[in-house]
């Protein structure tokens, strides 16, 4: 495989990754004040 | 400059909340803290929305882009237009219910009830948007039909998407269990990693497409570096993933398990 595609394909995994763990963070804010 | 200013609203409303006591105080740091998160979920999906859909590019490699003008998908849109938007409260859905599904898996009693019937109601929104999102995109970016039609095993990646749905939808009903709500947990993840991928493979080799056609559009091969500092980038790549993994590791397993149940007046970190 192609640098190009092997960086491609990384950075598509690291910013699906950045999502899955950041994101619940980002989603149980959102909602936050309902769990009061 | 607006994710920036909701990223600062975050951190202040976390750390202002408990300095002083009083009826107002607090629950106004937490709307605060409430609407900025929202608000950042929502633009981080309309930034997702724009590469999808492309900018205007020009022969430079520069583009200026309204913030909106008028909302209607055409050349002259600005980053707010109606996908966008679809595509910021698509990813607001869905990042909720990730989010509460993680309450429900970290906590009991009276929140954990309410975290698991947000969750419940918000799978509705999320697969609506979900459908409808798909649908639009197929017409909105072209090349995301064109790449999985040809290359079909690409459609691993939707198949991944769905079946985190149906999960979700699964795991989320019948008896209440700690094992159920890590199953809907990682449902939810296998989600977005679906959505994320089938929108990265859809896009190759595009990494931002322009309105303006192909020619102008950035891809891995005009902003591509040496293949020499790719292999340098990729060895240090790997060493740093390994730190990083090894720490995240560290820290599930350091805050593993249910938390316990506060007053609400504590500090909020």
């Amino acid at each position: 495989m192609a640098m190009p595609t092997v960086w491609f394909c990384l950075v598509a995994v690291m910013i699906a990754v950045y999502v899955l763990l950041d994101g619940f963070d980002l989603g149980r804010a959102s909602v936050v004040s309902t769990y009061r | 400059m607006m994710v920036l200013w909701l990223l600062i609203l975050r951190g202040i409303s976390i750390e202002f909340r408990s300095h002083v006591s009083g009826p107002l105080w607090s629950p106004f740091w937490d709307l605060i803290f409430c609407l900025s998160s929202a608000l950042l979920a929502i633009f981080y999906g309309a930034a997702l929305g724009n590469v999808v859909r492309g900018v205007p590019l020009d022969a430079s490699g520069y583009f200026f882009e309204a913030l909106w003008t008028n909302f209607r998908f055409s050349k002259d849109a600005g980053i707010l237009d109606w996908y966008t938007i679809l595509v910021g409260l698509a990813a607001y859905f869905a990042l909720a219910e990730h989010g509460a599904l993680w309450v429900a898996l970290k906590t009991d009693g009276a929140v954990r009830q309410r975290a698991q019937r947000i969750a419940r109601l918000g799978w509705w929104g999320v697969a609506l948007l979900t459908v409808g999102l798909t649908l639009i995109t197929l017409r909105v970016q072209p090349l995301v039909l064109a790449n999985l039609t040809g290359r079909p095993w690409g459609f691993l990646f939707p198949a991944i998407a769905i079946a985190g749905l149906a999960g979700m939808f699964a795991f989320l009903r019948g008896e209440n269990t700690a094992a159920r709500e890590r199953k809907a947990f990682f449902s939810s993840s296998a989600y977005l990693l679906g959505m994320l991928t089938s929108a990265a493979f859809g896009l190759y080799p595009y990494v931002l497409p322009a309105r303006g056609g192909a020619a102008l559009s950035l891809s891995i091969y005009n902003t591509r570096t040496s293949d020499r500092a790719m292999q340098i980038g990729l060895a240090w790549w790997i060493i740093g993933m390994i730190l990083a993994t090894s720490y995240f590791i560290f820290v599930y397993r350091r805050f593993a398990g249910k938390v316990g149940g506060g007053t609400g007046d504590e500090h909020g970190y």
